[in-house]
């Protein structure tokens, strides 16, 4: 069965606010920056969320996001995409990345070069 | 004479009542006030000041106003009245002395002196005196003319020093002082007051015998010279004024002046570290541009780990299925050649006929081969895609970026800290020159410069017009001799009149220089009786007074000494001052100064500590923490210290002086 | 001895040498008037008025 990838791509209407400012605060230099981080965070961290919190809005086209189809690659090769297109899982690995890199925010700092220190000791699914 | 106690109330910094007790046994004279700065320890001098005298010293010497010697934060408060209550005893007597100084009822906030209303009593065993006998008494026992001399702190001992410089502007300033100390200003009044009567009484003579025709061309010459006399005397007036008020100017400048360098200083510090501050935010932004671009791509290292395991994985499938790609290969290679041979029955090694029972078995072991590859088959499917799916997570390169945005982080940090410091700094310099115009320091300068030059200028005026006043003064004497001489005027009244007081003129006039001597005599003596005690250079035989009142150390031979180090300086001055207190006072009264330790080695610090004690009849230490160690350093009048007091700053208006143990 | 004594001390010896026709006790009086006044920078017209009363006094006396 052929499964058929949408040519957009976007996020949970909470994450979406939640990208702006990790945007405006200077954590990225682009949103998108923000988005494929999430997405890597998300999968770096073994989560497979089940769908979006909230309403979904596109924000990106796939090619903006992932122009060499490295994020699809990865995703197909780290998750059992199913019958799910693997940009939608992409939007739900974003949605949590967001949310979770915004509460690191908040509670004080948002170590990126930490963050990737301990993705090196994260348990290997 | 000996101090009991103290009681200060709302006076300079020492905010309501609080009261200093002195140690009055014999043997153990000696009172040590710790304290870490200068303002505690100068207002108690100035309780002091104030009590005996009504004065108050601030910087330069300068008389502070009444009104800003209460304390702010009373005034805060309301309460507007200060004291200060002095007991002391002398010559077998009680003495209880009170000044007060209180708002007057109709003023809100006080802004001058006369805002206030000042009182003072002195009592004797219990007995009031009256207002008029209150001075004179106290002058009695602790002269205001003398009390520089022991009641001061380390301004004036620079001052003394700056004396030694011969010539120097300061030097003649001390001289002026030290004389009028000395009893000096006595007769010079006399011989002022005396001259001003003598001038009166001639020309009432001259009056009287303007008749006499003999006379005529003496008395005319007389009254030219007299109009020329007053003239000059005005002008000197004039003069003195001018010079007094040029060198006020002056002096006010010269602090405001030194005030504006330390501004100007901080200023520039202040444009360093803007420019410092502006370069690190710099330099901050760039490391966070940089940062930002190697976290665009970070996304990438953070899969990596997963993708390696995940890569991992499917080469080790990729490695079986190529096993199994080669075993499938030698199976059909096998079946290839058993088929071979069955269709020819030739066997392809030897080229024999097959027998019948090699035919049997190349026909079993065919069939077996063929349900084998039967069995197998979509190994090459699956390789395919394995590697594909291993040549696609190849494609996710990453940029190992993590290293870098962690040293990124760490520079940021450092430039960080740095600038919260820079920023700290920053806002105290501004808080310094808040207010002042550095511009103005420039403009100060020119004109403090253009008042020394007036202020020579002037001095130069009035030595010559005193010189030119002198010369008619002369004259003045010989036409009135030769007036008073004549037959007729040497029965007159006025006559006699002019004549007794060209004596006590002459007497007062003459006995100011001969004075002078003999006290510089005195002095002398007396500074070389302490510098021999203090010295630790045995070889000095004493020191040798000159007309200004500097002194010079002499050897054994007596040569002057001409390179004398920094202690030897202080020292010399400590001889001086001590000399002048016990040649200005009768008996060795009570002594207070600042310790004057910072440029004097061990010995001479023990030296001085062990002699000053048995000079005076209490000798009161005002300690500076940062200068002497007061446990050790104090060491050598260990067993002499009757009382310790300290002065802690409990706010930034208020100190506490409080009894303390060393 | 104290500087004031020594004041006083000057002056009898100058009256002696330099004002023979002075009486010591004028010269000890008026050093009194000017110890008494010596604190009084500006209002100095007491002492001389003080002064100038002993002075008439004697000339009284001694011209009568």
């Amino acid at each position: 069965m052929i499964i058929q990838e949408p040519n957009q791509i976007g996020i949970g209407e909470v994450a979406h606010v939640k990208l702006k400012k990790l945007h405006e605060d200077r954590h990225f230099a682009e949103m998108r920056d923000a988005y494929r981080f999430a997405i890597a965070l998300a999968l770096a961290h073994g989560v497979v969320p089940k769908d979006i919190t909230g309403s979904r809005q596109n924000i990106y086209s796939v090619a903006t996001v992932d122009p060499d189809q490295s994020l699809y690659t990865a995703i197909k090769a780290l998750i059992n995409t199913g019958d799910t297109p693997v940009y939608r899982w992409a939007e739900r690995l974003a949605d949590w990345g967001v949310i979770e890199m915004s509460k690191r925010a908040d509670e004080g700092t948002l170590d990126i070069g930490q963050i990737l220190k301990e993705s090196e000791t994260l348990s290997l699914e | 004479m000996k101090l009991i106690s103290l009681s200060m109330r709302n006076f300079m910094p020492f905010r309501g009542e609080q009261k200093v007790v002195f140690p009055t046994k014999p043997g153990q004279n000696v009172m040590v006030v710790l304290g870490n700065n200068m303002r505690g320890k100068t207002s108690l001098l100035n309780a002091l000041r104030w009590g005996f005298y009504g004065i108050a010293k601030g910087r330069h010497l300068r008389d502070i106003p009444l009104h800003l010697l209460h304390n702010t934060d009373a005034g805060l408060d309301g309460d507007w009245e200060m004291e200060i209550a002095i007991q002391f005893e002398a010559e077998g007597f009680l003495y209880d002395l009170r000044r007060r100084a209180i708002k007057k009822k109709l003023v809100t906030i006080p802004g001058k002196p006369d805002d206030f209303e000042v009182t003072l009593q002195l009592q004797r065993d219990g007995m009031a005196m009256t207002g008029e006998q209150i001075e004179p008494e106290i002058n009695r026992f602790i002269p205001k003319q003398v009390s520089r001399f022991f009641l001061f702190d380390g301004e004036l001992l620079q001052e003394y020093e700056s004396l030694l410089i011969e010539g120097s502007d300061q030097g003649k300033h001390i001289k002026e002082a030290i004389e009028q100390v000395l009893g000096v200003p006595a007769l010079i009044n006399g011989r002022t007051e005396s001259g001003t009567l003598l001038k009166k009484a001639r020309k009432q003579l001259s009056s009287e015998l303007s008749h006499l025709k003999v006379a005529e061309k003496d008395l005319e010459k007389q009254r030219e010279y007299q109009v020329k006399s007053d003239a000059y005397e005005n002008d000197l007036q004039k003069l003195r004024d001018t010079l007094k008020k040029t060198k006020d100017d002056r002096a006010l400048l010269d602090d405001q002046i030194e005030e504006c360098e330390s501004v100007y200083d901080a200023k520039q510090k202040l444009d360093e570290f803007e420019r410092q501050r502006d370069r690190i935010i710099k330099e901050i932004e760039r490391l966070n541009i940089d940062k930002l671009e190697l976290v665009s791509n970070a996304w990438r290292d953070l899969l990596r780990p997963k993708i390696l395991a995940r890569r991992e994985k499917l080469a080790a499938e990729q490695r079986r299925l190529m096993n199994q790609i080669q075993h499938r290969t030698s199976i059909e290679n096998e079946a290839h050649q058993l088929r071979k041979i069955l269709e020819l029955s030739i066997c392809p090694t030897c080229g024999q006929t097959v027998s019948q029972t090699r035919h049997d078995e190349v026909n079993s072991r065919l069939g077996a081969l063929e349900i084998e590859l039967q069995a197998k088959g979509g190994e090459q499917d699956s390789f395919s895609s394995i590697s594909a799916e291993i040549d696609k997570l190849n494609k996710i390169t990453t940029q190992e970026v993590g290293e870098r945005i962690r040293d990124k982080d760490n520079q940021i940090n450092r430039f960080e800290v740095e600038l919260t410091k820079l920023e700290n700094d920053i806002e105290k310099l501004r808080d310094e020159i808040k207010g002042h115009d550095t511009a103005e320091i420039t403009r100060k300068r020119f004109i403090r410069d253009s008042l020394i030059k007036e202020q020579a200028k002037i001095e130069t005026e009035v030595s010559t017009t005193q010189k030119q006043l002198e010369t008619i003064k002369q004259e003045l004497d010989i036409i009135a001799r030769k007036l008073s001489n004549l037959p007729q005027a040497r029965t007159a009244r006025s006559s006699v009149l002019v004549d007794t007081y060209e004596g006590i003129e002459k007497a007062f006039s003459e006995s100011i220089d001969s004075l002078r001597k003999n006290l510089r005599e005195q002095v002398e003596e007396r500074a070389t009786e302490a510098f021999r005690m203090m010295t630790t250079q045995k070889a000095y035989s004493g020191l040798k007074i000159n007309k200004n009142y500097g002194l010079s150390i002499i050897d054994e031979a007596d040569r002057v000494i001409q390179v004398r180090s920094a202690g030897a300086e202080q020292v010399v001055a400590l001889s001086l001052i001590d000399g002048l207190s016990r040649t200005g006072r009768s008996n060795g009264g009570p002594v207070v100064m600042d310790t004057p330790f910072g440029r004097l080695d061990l010995q001479h610090r023990d030296n001085i500590l062990r002699y000053l004690p048995t000079t005076t009849s209490q000798l009161i230490l005002l300690v500076h923490d940062g200068e002497i160690s007061p446990k050790t350093d104090l060491a050598p009048i260990a067993d002499r210290i009757g009382m310790t007091y300290i002065i802690n700053e409990s706010g930034p208006r208020h100190s506490v002086i409080e009894r303390t143990a060393l | 001895m104290r500087a004031h004594d020594m004041a006083l001390d000057a002056l009898l010896t100058a009256g002696k040498q330099y004002a023979q026709q002075v009486p010591e006790e004028l010269l000890r009086k008026a050093y009194e008037i000017q110890i008494k006044y010596q604190f009084e920078e500006d209002e100095r017209e007491i002492p001389l008025k003080e002064m100038s009363r002993m002075v008439e006094d004697y000339v009284n006396k001694t011209t009568i």
